[in-house]
């Protein structure tokens, strides 16, 4: 074995080893701390990369809900605790059998996201070996290249994110196809494995980036064969591995058909970053970073995750540029400038190729975050072009022309780093300008190192200057991302706060968050509760349609920001998180909020108009500047003549960035033509320790509650950042006939229900395609869209809705067709390659000398050998099998015998007696020649 | 390999036609199975009983799964129906469709598989006598062999005609059971994946393939025409889907738990209580299953060995399909003579080898194990034919049924049944006569479905055995059914059989108490009869 594949093997086995020493969990949980609820009583700090939402508000719990329904032996079809129901398997982004789902099960939840993140990286890299060695890149080459791509920005900030479990089997494929290329005795492997790729594509769980890289695949194969009925047969094996997938593939089509998020796509255009956005992937901080103290999003459309992808450190990108033009032309190069060409002009959408923005499936894909592959393609170029330089020991650039850049660039890079000198130093500008200047200074220097190494390894071809090279890439890379996919401890993953244990303290039910997101859709999993609301960007279209119609009033979060009680009770919703007193009106005085206003300092008070007969509380939207603050502010309430109505002083700390701020002030009644102001006032003078307001450019936003409603709903608890209030004329089940329910599970329900006279009985879960109800096992038409409606007769009936995965069932039937015919090539070409074998030859010789009266009496001793064992096994490992539930009256039901375990006894006794006569005969014979020789 | 042209003119071409001519014989005159023909012998009220009330409902205009609930397929049904509008319906009749023809048809075709194992006349007729004094052939087993048959022949010619009717084949096994249906077409699989495995011609393979499916695809639009036309289409479709969900889950209404044979083993070690512990009906069914293992090894032996032949192909297909059939063993192991057909055609193959061979060789060690071996398959057999004898006392009334005239019970037909059973089923009949008009519906609340026919009364419910309307939403369906009919009587038979033991009393408490509450109970003799209260 090389010292290469053997540093492989030992590092994926050092990486398994060392997974069980992690007890921090690689998960950006501090992300929690930008909710109030979970912020007022937690010792957290500001989370470390505000960008790291998705991986602990949707990923995370769904492997969770995932884990626990697997566990349980069930298909978690439906996601009952989420929008009264939503899919959930339909759902590709739950990639429920992915896997990394499969590791999520078995091990504790650390080491289980350790060997996540590590496997991807570690796969990526050596998927990306293999590509470079077949396309006959020297070894030290190829292990440079393939572990500078894991740096490649797409994968580093999208590590967390589904997107990269679909990224990591694009080498692979290209490794594939580069071998049935170069193969001709085992191709059929190769085949076999690439539909196995475009299997574990499928189940990776990102449709987007699956298609992205069925683009670029297809590209390859364009530009790499010559021969069209080969490439033909690479197409072919790779639409078969989607066939495997067809039981995922169906459900998830299903799904979008259907959901909220195509129909809203379908009228507006696909995204592209914008063009000056570039200046992010060669000066990656020059906004700051999510991941940093500072940040600035200058793009409304995009943030950094998304502009970032195509980062490769300048470089990398200088080296790719240089071999575009210099490189020996065949069709990898060839392919690779072309991929990198297209991914970049699509991800900007330049034209023509912007032009591609309007074809089908591209016009509802995001087709920006092509960059990724554009900073794969810049990698690769690099790579293919050091390999040259290294093979003709051709240097990159000469030391000489490195020299004159260097005094060339330096002057600009040093002026940044004087001018703050020249202005106040402790401005904020100055500061920025420092950093700048720093981080050219890093760039530059990094760069220059980078290529020295380089060429010292060119010259001298001696492996330490590659290692160099690497070391300076990956810690330049580092300096970018540093803390970006961050640890968090133990203790903050996913902590009980005084919401969360009251909630789970009631009686189950729906809850709603009006105002401010407190525990927001798909968090609720990780404590077993329910929301009506759902997240995982596809969403059923009827019952998102009907919920925003209930809903209308929207704030900046997407939240609802008030209700009614026909709302709630359309919706089933028995309780209600508020961050205001849902006891008073609310009314806006001030509505607008898309601005910030200058932070409030003592010098400069903010003082607001008012007129309001009435004012119960008031409603703000602070900006903390995601900063703790340690500053007070002081609210009040004056008229025209300085007669004071209300004060309060509160901490800033009580203040969260961008969430509503409510200050209780009694009941305050004023005459209707009192002109009053509301002034709002600090103590600190620091800017960088003062908060400040959302709203217009002249006032922030206000609201102010009053009139006290009359229909009320019940306060149950409350803190200074949340109230929960219970709607107790929510019903699951509505109906005038009396109904008894049976069972309650996610993809089933069943009632006892009678009635005297022809009724309709409403079940309040999402309907989907799928939902069936049998009325006395009769199958019945459901009369809504909505919800699960039938129309009942008179009598006793039992009522039994059931979600039945058509499909699935269809999908699953063409993966095992698929499968079969998979099995089927495999033997077809693995038989006569095995019978060619010399020692195959050897057996049939030794078989045929012993007489066929032996050989039936040695497979009838492994026969009853085999039976024997088996009952020992059973006889010490003793299974208990519990009684399925079940209506039936019968003979299993009286005895209590669960008939379950007659089949797994019969089946487990069938193939272990089986495979055990058959070991037994090919052993024994194997034996007897040896005795006798 | 499979693919390759069949040395059709190589199989022995063997006159059969006398030995069928006999065995037709015997289903018309001594019968099958339980020595039940269809001149003579007591009905089986539930079995049979359940034919003749479905043959009542439909001529009198309600369509089967749609107002009559059956666990078997329309085909199994429809030739009956048809033959009773032309002759009207009897248990005469019953038994000369399914008692006879079907069997017959089922034998005829497994005689066709023996010649294609080109297992010699006497050990072919002896397993078809076999199979006829056992109870239980049928077309339901017929077919599936059938369909094994056309696709083995579709494989080995040049024309598509016999993958057309291979086709044509398993879409009526489905519509004949649907649990033979589903395990005739996974053997098909099986035996397709092995031909695509090996075949040279892999286009020519898949050309046959899709045509054989083509050919399902067509049966099955043309019964869907059929159906839908006539309304019970949907109907049909759901109770297979329920069905093959009940059978295969705890709600089944018939079965029981498998024998444990660990239980079973005796606890002293004396020889006498140990053979017949090996030779008891529980532990056949284990030696069915070893037997089974031993083909699978048998099979995977020759092929590791590259020394597979066309018939060893043809009888591991038989095997499959016999080993899948065998499933229903679990929890219905009553049903062991219904899986032995394919046990039968195996043994027939091996029995035809071991003598040949032992005509052939002379080394001592050969004949002996050839003679153990052909020793331990006629034990098994002869120990089932054993198990059945009760039945074979019958043979020595047959000459005295025959001379007995057709009985006087309705709808009996030509057949003569005992003086006993003749009592019964009139004082059922006559009860009924006397206290209900012929319009009126009447709920037989035991599992005899029989008395729907004899006593020519509608059934309020879908439901002529009771008993299957084990799962609350049939219970309650019964129980509506029976109330808004208003029922006027509902009979329950005390004699009529408690499946598994479990009287049909507990097994619908919803109608038991509706029945204490609405209607007034009477007793004569073993009857007990719900009147409903006015």
């Amino acid at each position: 074995m090389s010292k290469i594949k053997l540093f492989f093997v030992f590092s994926g086995f050092l990486g398994f080893i060392f997974s069980f020493f992690i007890s921090s969990n690689i998960l950006s949980v501090d992300i929690l701390s930008t909710l109030p609820s979970f912020a007022s009583e937690n010792d957290f700090n500001q989370p470390l990369n505000s960008m790291s939402a998705d991986p602990v508000f949707q990923f995370e719990p769904w492997r969770h809900y995932a884990k626990n329904r697997l566990g349980n032996g069930e298909i978690p079809f439906i996601n009952v605790n989420n929008a009264l129901g939503s899919p959930f398997f339909a759902n590709q982004q739950s990639a429920v059998f992915s896997p990394f789902q499969l590791i999520y099960n078995i091990f504790p939840v650390s080491q289980a996201l350790f060997l996540l993140y590590f496997l991807k990286i570690y796969l990526f890299t050596l998927f990306f070996y293999l590509y470079f060695r077949t396309i006959k890149i020297a070894k030290p080459v190829a292990f440079f290249g393939s572990f500078s791509m894991p740096l490649v920005g797409f994968y580093v900030v999208w590590l967390q994110w589904p997107h990269t479990n679909v990224l990591m089997f694009f080498p692979l494929v290209l490794y594939l196809t580069e071998k049935i290329l170069q193969e001709n005795r085992r191709k059929y492997i190769f085949n076999l494995a690439l539909s196995l790729s475009y299997l574990g594509i499928v189940l990776a769980g990102h449709p987007e980036t699956a298609f992205q890289l069925f683009i670029a695949h297809f590209l390859y194969i364009v530009f790499r064969f010559r021969d069209l009925r080969r490439a033909m047969s690479v197409l072919l094996f790779s639409f078969t591995g989607l066939l495997l997938g067809a039981f995922s593939i169906l459900p998830f089509f299903e799904y979008l058909v259907h959901s909220f998020a195509l129909s809203t796509r379908s009228v507006s255009h696909a995204t592209s970053l914008p063009l000056l956005s570039l200046v992010v992937n060669l000066i990656p901080l020059i906004f700051g970073g999510p991941h940093l103290s500072h940040y600035k999003s200058i793009w409304e459309s995009v943030n950094f995750q998304e502009i970032i992808g195509g980062y490769t450190g300048i470089a990398m990108l200088i080296i790719a540029f240089v071999a575009i033009r210099k490189l020996k032309k065949n069709s990898i190069s060839w392919y690779w400038t072309m991929l990198a060409a297209i991914s970049f002009f699509l991800a900007y959408g330049i034209f023509p190729f912007s032009v591609l923005n309007n074809l089908p499936v591209f016009a509802v894909s995001a087709n920006h975050r092509f960059i990724g592959f554009f900073g794969i393609s810049v990698l690769v170029l690099s790579t293919i072009y050091l390999n040259e330089l290294f093979l003709k020991r051709k240097l990159l650039f000469t030391f000489r022309k490195i020299a004159i850049s260097i005094a060339i660039i330096l002057p600009f890079v040093a002026f940044p780093l004087v001018l703050p000198e020249l202005l106040n130093p402790s401005t904020e500008l100055a500061w920025y300008i420092d950093f700048i200047g720093l981080h050219l200074l890093q760039i530059l220097c990094s760069s220059i190192l980078f290529f020295v190494c380089l060429n010292y390894f060119i010259l001298s071809k001696k492996t330490i200057f590659l290692v160099l090279s690497y070391v300076i890439f990956f810690l330049s890379t580092l300096f970018v991302f540093q803390n970006y996919n961050h640890v968090t401890e133990q203790e903050m993953y996913y902590p009980q706060t005084d919401l969360t244990r009251l909630l789970m303290k009631l009686p189950e039910g729906a809850y709603l968050e009006v105002g401010n997101p407190q525990l927001t859709e798909n968090l609720n999993l990780m404590y077993g509760l329910s929301t009506v609301e759902n997240y995982d960007a596809l969403e059923i279209e009827t019952f998102r349609k009907a919920y925003d119609l209930s809903f209308p009033d929207r704030n900046h979060w997407g939240n609802p920001d008030n209700y009614t009680r026909d709302g709630l009770n359309t919706f089933a919703i028995r309780y209600v998180i508020s961050d205001y007193n849902l006891d008073y009106e609310k009314y806006e005085i001030y509505a607008e909020r898309s601005n910030v206003l200058a932070p409030l300092l003592e010098s400069r008070p903010v003082l607001i108009n008012l007129q309001a007969d009435q004012i119960s509380g008031i409603r703000l939207l602070p900006a903390t500047f995601n900063r703790k603050n340690d500053c007070v502010v002081s609210f009040e309430i004056i008229k025209i003549d300085n007669t004071s109505f209300f004060k309060k002083t509160v901490p800033c700390s009580d203040f969260y960035n961008n969430m509503f701020f409510n200050l209780e002030t009694g009941k305050l009644n004023f005459e209707t033509d009192d002109n009053l102001i509301l002034k709002i006032s600090t103590n600190t003078n620091d800017p960088d320790n003062a908060v400040s307001f959302f709203g217009s450019l002249e006032n922030p936003y206000l609201a102010i509650l009053k009139e006290e409603k009359e229909d009320k709903l019940r306060l149950i608890g409350q803190t200074g950042a949340w109230r929960l209030y219970e709607n107790n004329t929510a019903d699951e089940f509505v109906g005038e006939g009396k109904f008894k329910v049976l069972k309650r599970e996610p993809e089933e329900i069943l009632l006892e229900v009678e009635n005297e006279k022809p009724w309709t009985l409403e079940v309040k879960r999402a309907y989907f395609p799928g939902w069936i109800v049998r009325v006395d096992g009769v199958v019945h038409d459901l009369v809504d869209t909505t919800f699960l409606m039938v129309s009942l007769p008179t009598g006793k009936h039992l009522v039994e809705f059931s979600y039945v995965p058509f499909s699935f069932y269809i999908g699953s039937v063409v993966s095992i067709i698929t499968f079969i015919g998979m099995l089927i090539y495999l033997l077809r070409n693995i038989i006569p390659y095995l019978s060619r074998q010399d020692a195959y030859e050897s057996f049939l010789k030794i078989t045929s000398s012993i007489s066929w009266y032996a050989q039936v009496l040695l497979g009838a001793i492994g026969i009853m050998l085999g039976a024997l064992f088996y009952v020992l096994i059973i006889s010490q490992v003793r299974l208990v099998f519990t009684i399925p539930a079940s209506s039936a009256i019968n003979w299993y039901t009286v005895n209590g015998y669960p008939r379950q375990q007659d089949y797994f006894y019969f089946m487990s006794a069938f193939i272990f007696i089986l495979i055990f006569g058959l070991l037994f005969w090919y052993t024994a014979v194997y034996l007897w020649i040896k005795l006798k020789k | 390999m499979v693919y390759s042209s069949l040395p059709m003119d190589k199989i022995k071409k063997i006159n059969f036609v006398p030995d069928l001519v006999l065995i037709l014989l015997f289903l018309i005159f001594i019968g099958s199975g339980m020595v039940v023909g269809p001149f003579f012998g007591d009905i089986n009220v539930i079995d049979e009983g359940q034919f003749a009330a479905w043959l009542r409902h439909m001529l009198n205009g309600e369509h089967l799964y749609k107002d009559i609930y059956s666990a078997y397929g329309p085909l199994l049904v429809y030739p009956a129906y048809l033959l009773a509008k032309i002759f009207g319906p009897s248990v005469f009749l019953l038994r000369i469709v399914y008692t006879v023809t079907f069997a017959f048809i089922a034998i005829v075709i497994i005689r066709y598989i023996l010649s294609f194992l080109k297992v010699n006349r006497f050990f072919s007729f002896l397993m078809i006598l076999f199979l006829v004094i056992v109870p239980g052939i049928g077309m339901r087993q017929g077919i599936g062999f059938l369909t094994i048959l056309l696709v083995f022949l579709a494989s080995k010619k040049r024309t598509y005609i016999w993958s057309v009717f291979s086709g044509i084949s398993l879409a009526a096994s489905f519509l004949i059971s649907s649990e033979i249906g589903i395990f005739t077409t996974v053997t098909i699989l099986v035996y397709w994946t092995y031909c695509f495995i090996t075949v040279k011609d892999v286009r020519s393979a898949l050309k046959k393939s899709l045509t054989a499916v083509f050919s399902v695809g067509i049966f099955l639009m043309l019964f869907y025409f059929w159906s839908s036309t006539e309304g019970w289409f949907s109907a049909y479709i759901q109770n297979v889907f329920t069905d093959l969900s009940i059978y295969s889950s705890i709600d089944l209404p018939n079965g029981k738990a498998f024998p444990n044979i660990i239980k079973l083993i005796p606890q002293d070690s004396s020889f006498v209580s140990w053979m017949k512990f090996l030779v008891s009906k529980d532990a056949l069914l284990y030696w069915t299953y070893l037997f089974y293992i031993f083909v699978f090894t048998y099979i995977f032996v020759k092929i590791s060995l590259r020394k597979v032949r066309e018939e060893d192909v043809l009888m591991g297909t038989v095997a499959v399909y016999g080993f899948l059939i065998s499933m229903i063993l679990i929890g219905r192991s009553g049903h062991f003579p219904f899986v032995l057909a394919p046990v039968a055609v195996i043994f027939a193959y091996f029995l035809n080898k071991l003598s040949d061979l032992l005509k052939k060789t002379k080394n001592i060690k050969e004949k002996f194990s050839a003679l153990i071996l052909i020793a331990i398959i006629i034990l098994f057999t002869v120990r089932i034919v054993l198990i059945y004898r009760p039945h074979f006392h019958r043979f020595f009334l047959i000459p005295q049924n025959i001379s007995l005239l057709a009985s006087d019970v309705p709808f009996i037909g030509a057949t003569s049944i005992s003086e006993s059973h003749r009592t019964e089923l009139l004082k059922t009949t006559k009860y009924i006569d006397e206290n209900t008009l012929p319009t009126d519906n009447v709920f037989f609340l035991g599992n005899e479905p029989l008395m729907y026919l004899i006593t020519n009364r509608g059934n309020p419910t879908r439901y002529d055995i009771p008993v299957v309307a084990n799962t609350k939403e049939k219970r309650l369906e019964v129980l509506n059914d029976i109330k808004n009919d208003k029922t006027k009587v509902v009979i329950f038979n005390r004699n009529s059989w408690s499946v598994d033991g479990i009287s049909n009393l507990d097994r619908l408490p919803e109608l038991m108490k509706y029945l204490n509450e609405n209607y007034t109970k009477s007793t004569i003799g073993e009857l007990e009869v719900y009147k409903i209260k006015s």
